[in-house]
């Protein structure tokens, strides 16, 4: 019941289990190429693995573990059928920089006054797509806010979501290089084992 | 009387007798005329208020499931082992179609492993401030680095801004060089509070940049610094400084139309 959910959310059809996961496998090495190829960054969310992906031009940078992956629907259109079998182009929300106040240079280092001043690292990030999707970059460790709550409450009503719970240990690390303009790109193939492969041959 | 009186009592109007007495005696009948229809007006006001409140409670109601979202966990695609019953043909078809999807997936993943360099190339982690030597999915070394700050700096004098990132994305090594001299740029005055100079001779700086520069074009490079305790830490002005040591091998090992991937 649950691969033929999968399935129609695929936008697969009633096409038999083992030739929906090899149009998966696919897809995704498809839309993968194409996204090396485009020379922008590029996530790959793995459903498989829980692991999200940042790769250029086919070379993986950096992974973040997930603590899952969900798709949202408005509640108005719960039962029409999704697809995620798209290659996103996304936009990540500015940067706040933290302003430079002009003086002489920094004295020698000295206990206490030598701490790094960073810019603020978000605790959930929204990735606005095209075609219409909206990825929420959500860190697993911290409680939304008031205020982002209410913002995700009055963002665009009409889209689809994926909400990745990024696993706390990472979530720093991805806020912190999340490039501005990547690509987004679902992933849900199962590796195959031993068994799976002989019975799909 | 009486009722005339309460009304007046209630009012805190004119004292009895006065002229709008005649009014108030008129008001009070017709209230003693309307009160035998009032449950009526009362159930319809009830009736009212309750449609009011429904329609309320649709709207908002409405308003929600546009704006509220469920959500399902998305795992893997999960293989079935349930035999699909279907023709020696049909099953002949499906076995060609699955044949033919695996192996155009695999000349799709052997493309994209295809891009990844060959060659030695550099991968530098903002976020954690890494700079990384690499060969295929080999590291053949790592370091600690310093890039950009992300700090905001405004021109007093002026409308100018800079913002202190290092830029993210695929680079070159475009020129290296031995010792280099560094051209102090308008925004290294202005950060020090000191007026920009006029003769260009004033620019150079001599120490700052360390023993070896690899240049990734617009003003951007890999150079040294004299402030190795920072290492480590995003404080630069967009920049990727290292250490010594380690820049002496990060030179050795890239050569000019070396790859960075920055972060």
């Amino acid at each position: 019941m649950k691969a033929l959910l999968l399935a129609v959310l695929l936008g697969q059809g009633e096409a038999p289990p083992d030739v929906a996961s090899a149009r998966e496998l696919e897809r995704v090495a498809r839309l993968e190429l194409e996204a090396a190829r485009s020379k922008e960054f590029y996530f790959v969310a793995d459903a498989a693995s829980l692991t999200l992906s940042l790769k250029l031009g086919g070379v993986p940078l950096a992974t973040y573990k997930l603590e899952s992956i969900e798709l949202g629907r408005p509640l108005a259109s719960a039962d029409e059928a999704l697809s995620l079998d798209e290659l996103y182009r996304c936009l990540a929300p500015p940067r706040a920089p933290l302003e430079i106040v002009p003086g002489p240079p920094p004295a020698p280092a000295t206990p206490g006054k030598d701490e790094e001043k960073k810019p603020p690292v978000p605790r959930s990030g929204v990735l606005g797509c095209e075609p219409p999707l909206a990825v929420h970059l959500v860190s697993a460790g911290k409680v939304l806010g008031f205020r982002e709550r209410l913002r995700l409450f009055g963002d665009r009503k009409d889209e689809p979501r994926v909400r990745l719970v990024v696993a706390e240990a990472d979530a720093d690390k991805l806020f912190s290089s999340l490039p501005a303009k990547p690509l987004f790109l679902v992933s849900r193939v199962l590796q195959a084992t031993p068994e799976s492969t002989a019975e799909a041959r | 009387m009486g009722e005339t009186m309460e009304t007046s009592d209630t009012m805190g109007a004119a004292p009895v007798g006065a002229p709008d007495d005649v009014d108030g005696a008129e008001s009070t009948a017709a209230a003693a005329e309307a009160r035998p229809a009032s449950p009526k007006v009362d159930r319809n006001r009830w009736i009212l208020g309750g449609v009011g409140a429904t329609l309320l409670t649709l709207l908002i109601l409405f308003f929600l499931s546009t704006r509220l979202y469920v959500y399902d966990r998305l795992g893997p695609m999960e293989i079935a082992n349930a035999s699909i019953e279907s023709t020696p043909e049909e099953a002949a078809a499906v076995k060609k179609e699955i044949k033919d999807l695996e192996s155009k997936a695999k000349r799709a993943q052997r493309s994209v492993v295809g891009m990844v360099p060959g060659s030695t190339y550099i991968v530098v982690d903002t976020a954690q401030n890494k700079l990384y030597l690499k060969k295929r999915d080999k590291v053949l070394h790592e370091a600690l680095c310093s890039t950009g700050s992300g700090g905001l700096l405004k021109d007093p004098n002026g409308d100018r801004q800079w913002v202190f990132e290092t830029p993210r994305g695929n680079f070159r090594v475009i020129r290296k060089a031995e010792d280099p001299v560094w051209t102090k740029p308008d925004w290294a005055f202005v950060e020090e509070g000191k007026a920009v100079p006029d003769n260009w001779s004033e620019r150079r700086d001599y120490d700052t940049l360390g023993n070896y520069a690899l240049y990734l074009g617009d003003g951007y490079m890999i150079h040294g610094t004299l402030y190795q305790r920072y290492l480590g830490r995003a404080i630069t002005h967009g920049c990727i400084r290292l250490g010594d040591e380690d820049l002496e091998r990060v030179y050795r090992a890239a050569p000019v139309g070396t790859q960075v991937l920055i972060f």
